[in-house]
């Protein structure tokens, strides 16, 4: 084997490792789970868990302001607050699985697999 | 020595005749004067006794002066002078000057006519204070050197005419006034009269000094000549003359507007109009037979109809007048209507409710026989003559017969009250005051909150009436909280009329309200309030963000 293409071989080794690697440590989301993404713009937190009938995006922010330790605020189905991220000119929006949600939060249900984000943008 | 006795007595007797025939000169005219004597004949064309003469005038003497002796007429030389006086002189004076004013003289000479015809009365000569003035001839001849004889006099009259001045000439627009200055006045203060005449025009007065002289209508420019005529209580008169310029101007144009009906103590605006057709500046004036105008001196007054008993038409005249004195009028009927006035009873002011804030309601019944109310008015104020009304509703168009206010009265305050209506024809009443009132103290403003603030269902929930206020310095004394929409349970002893009770709601939306009552009875309740009552969440995990 020319000598030449050691360097190419060399490169496709580390991209097959790496992408083992990613492979094992990648958060995983079980198959009745939903989870929730907080981005505040500076930083970003993940919650996961178990989604029971009936339950809504009001729900998930609940049990993990629980678990995350955060308090929020929340009138007539929308979010105001998170933490001391407060909406000003700034707004709080909601995505499901990537749509944007206009609807308030406790009238809208997930199911396993859905994944939220919340946005302070 | 006889001889000589009787040469001297017979020259003595001959002495004795000349001395006694040039001593009596006969009176051989009685018309003459006493002292005329030696003039045989006199006469003159004037004076005419008690004849009126002016100075300037010419008096003319005529006649033949004879003076004659015992002997024959003798053949006496000398002169006459005629004389004008006011004072009655001796019969034989010295000089006839000092008792008269001197007019002339004429040599006699035998025969003894004279004619003189250019004896003129001086224009400065003034007769007695009745006017009176006398006109003498003396006589002067060879046996009178040293004194003079009155031959005639008569008492004529002596008149000087009084003066006259028309003023100055004038310009005047056609149908417009001017006053004349005229001015007169009698040199011996008698009195005097006045007489215009105009060659066109109308003068207010012809017979004083100044009138006003009205100017005739004309079709272009034209000059009248006035002349003022000023006459003496003894048939003096002069007279003057000026003019006057009489310019044309044609009158505007009025037009009073249509006819008109109001109610009383109604307004209605007058449609008056005016234009002249020179363009020149026009003024207008209005008057009517009842009622009022807002003012009178513009084309369109408001008119006020004045209260009548019935139904009543006034006439309303609009005269529209340009600067040059044209004017022209027009007319137009107001019909003033019956009607009275409404009036409103019952006034009542009453609390609409203490929660949140102190709203009150007004009412009132509307009385108008036959009528019914179209609007009203309600004003309401702390003071009492409604200085500054904190609630004022303006003119409602409106049957209703109460009103409530949007904004709320302030706690514990006395007000005062009052209203106006108005009936089916915009009559109003006058203001109606209602009775005062006093608000209360302010109600109790309940309210709550609870732990946790987002509870799960089944969790007990611990509900704080902690924030309720109360006002006036009452208490608290009942309490009633409502479940208005979801399910909940009160718990832990707890009830429905606890300051604090404990809940379990088993529903995901519950709205829960309360109601409080203060120690004088009055109650609010508080705004609804929305509780979420999650499921039992199962915990989730923070993970690595995704």
């Amino acid at each position: 084997m020319p000598k030449k293409f050691l360097p190419i071989l060399i490169i496709i080794f580390l991209i097959v490792i790496g992408a083992i690697f990613y492979s094992l440590f990648k958060p995983k989301i079980g198959l009745n789970e939903a989870a929730l993404i907080i981005n505040d713009g500076q930083t970003k937190r993940a919650f996961a868990g178990q989604v029971i009938e009936g339950m809504t995006i009001s729900d998930v922010i609940s049990t993990s302001a629980k678990t995350g330790n955060f308090d929020f605020d929340y009138e007539n189905g929308i979010l105001k607050r998170i933490g001391q991220f407060e909406q000003n000119e700034k707004k709080w929006s909601v995505f499901l699985n990537g749509v944007k949600i206009e609807k308030p939060l406790d009238k809208v249900f997930i199911k396993p697999k859905d994944k939220i984000e919340l946005k302070f943008e | 020595m006889r001889k000589i006795n009787k040469i001297f007595l017979g020259l003595i007797f001959l002495l004795g005749i000349l001395v006694f025939c040039n001593f009596n000169i006969q009176e051989t005219k009685a018309a003459w004067e006493e002292y005329s004597t030696g003039v045989t004949s006199y006469t003159w064309n004037k004076p005419v006794k008690d004849t009126f003469y002016k100075p300037g005038d010419y008096i003319t003497f005529e006649g033949e002066v004879l003076v004659s002796s015992c002997f024959n007429t003798i053949d006496e030389t000398g002169e006459i002078k005629f004389y004008l006086g006011t004072t009655q002189p001796p019969t034989r004076p010295a000089d006839p000057a000092t008792y008269g004013t001197y007019l002339g003289k004429k040599a006699l000479r035998k025969g003894g006519s004279f004619y003189v015809d250019s004896l003129k009365v001086p224009k400065d000569f003034i007769g007695t204070p009745e006017g009176y003035a006398y006109a003498r001839i003396y006589f002067r001849g060879r046996y009178y050197r040293t004194t003079y004889i009155i031959v005639a006099s008569e008492r004529i009259r002596v008149n000087h005419p009084p003066l006259a001045n028309a003023g100055p000439d004038k310009e005047v627009f056609w149908w417009k006034s001017v006053v004349l200055e005229g001015s007169g006045s009698d040199p011996e203060g008698d009195p005097i009269t006045f007489s215009w005449s105009c060659s066109g025009g109308q003068l207010s007065n012809s017979h004083i000094a100044q009138p006003t002289y009205t100017a005739p209508w004309v079709i272009r420019d034209s000059t009248y000549t006035c002349t003022l005529t000023v006459s003496d209580d003894k048939g003096g008169r002069a007279s003057d003359s000026m003019n006057v310029l009489v310019k044309n101007n044609y009158p505007p144009r009025a037009n009073a507007g249509p006819d008109k009906e109001v109610f009383w103590w109604k307004s209605v605006v007058l449609e008056g109009s005016g234009s002249d057709p020179e363009g020149d500046p026009i003024t207008f004036s209005w008057s009517c037979s009842g009622g009022q105008l807002s003012n009178s001196h513009i084309a369109q007054p408001t008119y006020t109809a004045p209260w009548v008993i019935r139904d009543s038409t006034y006439t309303c005249t609009l005269t529209v007048s340009d600067d040059k004195g044209g004017r022209a009028s027009d007319s137009m009927n107001v019909l003033v209507k019956n009607n009275y006035p409404p009036r409103a009873t019952s006034l009542q002011a009453k609390l609409l409710d203490g929660c949140p804030a102190c709203h009150y309601v007004f009412s009132w019944t509307f009385s108008d026989p036959g009528d019914s109310q179209s609007a009203y008015q309600v004003q309401v104020d702390n003071n009492s003559n409604f200085s500054s009304p904190e609630v004022d509703s303006k003119k409602i168009p409106s049957e209703s017969t109460s009103f409530a206010p949007i904004s709320p009265l302030s706690w514990n305050t006395e007000y005062y009250w009052r209203l106006m209506v108005w009936d089916s024809k915009d009559l109003s009443s006058s203001w109606i005051i209602g009775p005062s009132f006093t608000t209360p103290h302010a109600y109790p403003e309940p309210d709550f909150s609870w732990q946790p603030v987002r509870p799960s269902r089944g969790e007990v929930v611990i509900f704080d009436s902690g924030q309720t206020k109360t006002y006036g310095g009452t208490t608290i004394s009942a309490y009633l909280w409502t479940i208005t929409e979801g399910v909940g349970e009160f718990v832990d002893g707890t009830n429905n009329s606890s300051a604090n009770p404990h809940l379990k709601f088993s529903t995901q939306t519950n709205k829960i309200k309360l109601k409080v009552t203060d120690s004088t009875g009055y109650s609010c309740e508080s705004p609804e309030k929305t509780l979420t009552a999650t499921l039992p969440l199962p915990q989730w995990k923070e993970i690595p963000p995704l």
